[in-house]
């Protein structure tokens, strides 16, 4: 989500428009949807789920335009930030399940793009995340997935970069041990079943 | 754009423990190496949906700005009776303000809070409309509330402030001023180091990554460090408050707050005795001297080189005129490492050279995009006994700093200057356009150094020259996702001729493109 100073101004200007100019709103949909979606379905898992919570967060940011203000944040890390509360507040409301490969799987299809091997690779990583709490997921996420950086991240969850730097250490050491224990499991498995 | 490297773990994530041992610091990369394995670029939600949810967000769109505007038939001073009132308010301090411009005139827009010097190096100013003004050596640049001002790798400058105050800064540094009101001055160090040097009865807050120093008649230096922020009271007594406790600095004590994991908000760890020793130090030392200050801890210090002295060659012996009268002492070489870099499309060539390296040492170079080069933080590759080296590793239209450092038993012992090179963004596209069967076929490749979000293939039938946004009513252009490589256009006429060119998209910028194909429809049989 790096733009040039030029595509910044352009995307600033837009979303001063968008209040009144439907075309201008279009655009900026456009331009973010996609990255919208992928973020919130790496949060939630479940590609239904996710177009749900893309759709409330597109409507909130029409909704409440008027309030971005291009002094105190970007556009994109504004848009993010109500991605991430919508996420979060769904997250509360729904009991976490287990993500699987045909709840995700959809958001792939259609474009013939990537082997099952992708989306496997793609949900379990996913399922990893979700064993983590939720403060990393999302620093994880934004990081990671959407390539974000610390700064624009301290911006969208509203904590210091130095907080940001710590959950990114802190979810990467979490994800690490996660890792390690399913790597152990899994050894275990095969070797009681060599042995029986 | 994703990141790209994990070596390091993740060059962002700074100020933070290390891991405590190999194997925690390789389940880490492990983690970090599974998440950036995935690729998320193909997720696409369902296309129906989108469409769908557009169309909805435009009744919504139509709703809220169907709102903003007044219904006809009530009028508004109706609906809004506060607004009303607010109005005529408004109003009245119109003619207010207008009968005390009459009367009185105006002012300029607001005064200058000081002016920033160029002591060496190239500097800048950036105001808080986002505005950038720049200046090379010996030129100034007036400074005014809500502006941040700037060093390079290679420049230091002094603030002037209009109270009486000086902010002198070494190289690679931004302070932020601001005029908070009733004569105080807020400050915020973003980066680097900084001498303030303070007024007798000016009001001087200055804010650095969770500590907050203050003082009146004083002189401090404080420094924003990868580890910790230090703040060294040189003259008079300073006041240091983090989010714990406050701390009165008499001269000579240095605060040290810890940034173990990258947050200053953290107590005061320690209090020592100060201890300076740099060529920075004694610059400011020259400067306090040259102003009249109170030299204060500076002056209990030995005689420092200035920094430029350091980069001096020895001076030559008195000669027969006897004009230079310097004795000649003993010269000490002191390790040191230049650096030099060319930027590139594809890489950045740097080249070194090492200076009386002490043995058993090894010269590592480091790389980051935050600005500013640390060590052990940075370290990207560890140098042989060759002294130019390609970095491959780059993306256009990124900026990314290096340097060398020396390093002998886990210390620094020389560092070289910093160079910033800026990648410039490079494709090459071709593409070709044919008649088939009625249709056009355009087919293209391309390679580029920045991440193409997606391909505009571009049709002209008017004449015009193919462009992205389309620039007439008669070009029509398809946008596609960068792993297309070509396109059937059923929809040509006959008789015309059309012009094609694809372009390369990165966000929302057009950074490349390729060269123009044409096709010229056959003209349908006379009947």
């Amino acid at each position: 989500v790096e733009h040039s100073e030029d595509a910044q101004e352009r995307i600033e200007r837009l979303a001063v428009l968008a209040g009144e100019d439907v075309d201008a709103f279009t655009e900026l949909y456009r331009f973010y949807q996609p990255r919208i979606f992928r973020y919130v379905l790496s949060r939630v898992g479940i590609a239904a789920d996710a177009e749900d919570i893309t759709a409330a967060t597109f409507e909130k940011a029409l909704r409440n335009i008027e309030r971005f203000d291009p002094k105190r944040a970007k556009f994109f890390t504004w848009l993010y930030q109500i991605a991430s509360n919508t996420a979060t507040d769904y997250l509360r409301k729904h009991k976490r399940v287990k993500v699987g490969v045909e709840d995700i799987g959809e958001a792939f299809g259609g474009n013939g793009l990537v082997s099952d091997i992708d989306v496997e690779n793609y949900v379990t990583t996913v399922q990893l995340l979700q064993e983590l709490p939720r403060s990393y997921q999302e620093v994880l996420a934004l990081r990671y997935f959407e390539g974000l950086s610390v700064g624009d991240i301290a911006e969208v969850l509203a904590v210091s970069r130095g907080n940001v730097s710590t959950r990114l250490y802190r979810g990467l050491k979490a994800m690490g041990v996660v890792m390690k224990e399913r790597e152990t499991a899994a050894a275990g498995k095969y070797h009681a079943r060599q042995r029986g | 754009m994703r990141v790209r490297e994990v070596e390091g773990m993740d060059p962002e994530i700074s100020g933070v423990k290390k891991p405590k041992n190999e194997e925690e610091r390789q389940r880490m990369l492990d983690a970090a190496r599974a998440l950036l394995a995935v690729d998320t670029t193909a997720i696409r939600q369902n296309p129906e949906s989108v469409e769908a949810t557009l169309e909805r967000l435009r009744e919504v769109h139509r709703e809220v700005a169907g709102g903003r505007r007044s219904e006809p038939g009530v009028p508004w001073y109706r609906r809004h009776p506060v607004l009303l009132a607010g109005s005529l308010a408004g109003a009245a301090a119109l003619v207010l303000g207008l009968v005390i411009f009459l009367v009185i005139g105006t002012g300029p827009p607001s005064d200058p809070l000081g002016t920033l010097l160029s002591e060496k190096g190239r500097i800048s100013v950036v105001t808080e409309a986002g505005l950038v003004e720049t200046a090379g050596e010996g030129g100034a640049i007036e400074v005014f509330s809500g502006s941040v001002v700037e060093t390079r790798s290679d420049s230091r400058a002094i603030l002037f402030l209009e109270s009486g105050s000086e902010v002198r800064l070494d190289s690679s540094t931004s302070v932020g001023v601001e005029n908070a009101g009733e004569d105080t001055l807020a400050a915020d160090l973003y980066r680097g180091n900084a001498y303030h040097r303070i007024a007798e009865g000016d009001d001087y807050v200055l804010a650095v990554d969770g500590l907050q120093v203050s003082g009146s008649g004083c002189a401090f230096n404080t420094d924003l460090g990868p580890g910790e922020v230090t703040a060294i009271t040189v003259f008079g007594t300073t006041t240091v408050v983090d989010e714990m406790e406050e701390t009165v600095c008499r001269q000579g004590r240095k605060v040290v707050a810890e940034r173990p994991f990258g947050t200053a908000r953290l107590p005061v760890t320690d209090v020592l005795d100060v201890e300076i020793s740099t060529p920075w130090f004694g610059w400011n030392l020259e400067r306090d001297e040259e102003g009249g200050f109170d030299p204060g801890a500076l002056a209990d210090e030995p005689a420092y080189p200035a920094p430029d002295e350091t980069e001096l060659p020895a001076e030559t012996p008195a000669d027969e005129t006897g004009e230079r009268q310097r004795p000649v002492e003993p010269v000490t070489r002191q390790p040191s490492a230049a650096l030099s870099g060319v930027p590139g499309p594809l890489e950045n060539t740097l080249t070194w050279s090492l200076d009386s390296i002490p043995a058993g040492s090894e010269a590592v170079l480091l790389k980051s995009q935050s600005g500013a080069c640390t060590y052990p933080e940075d370290q990207y590759a560890v140098l042989g006994p060759e002294t130019s080296f390609a970095d491959g590793n780059v993306r256009g239209g990124q900026a990314y700093c290096y340097r060398v450092a020396v390093v002998s038993s886990g210390t620094v012992v020389a560092l070289s200057n910093q160079e910033d090179l800026a990648v410039p963004l490079w494709s090459d596209a071709s593409l070709q356009a044919t008649l088939e069967g009625g249709a056009a076929r355009l087919a293209w490749s391309w390679r580029a150094n920045f991440e193409v979000t997606q391909i505009a293939l571009v049709r002209s039938g008017d004449g015009t020259a193919p462009e992205y946004p389309p620039a007439s009513g008669g070009q029509r252009a398809w946008l596609l996702t960068p792993g297309a490589s070509s396109l059937r256009d059923d929809s040509i006429q006959q008789g015309v001729t059309y012009r094609y060119r694809a372009f390369l998209l990165s966000g929302l910028i057009v950074a490349g493109g390729s060269n123009e194909g044409e096709v010229v429809a056959q003209p349908g049989r006379p009947e």
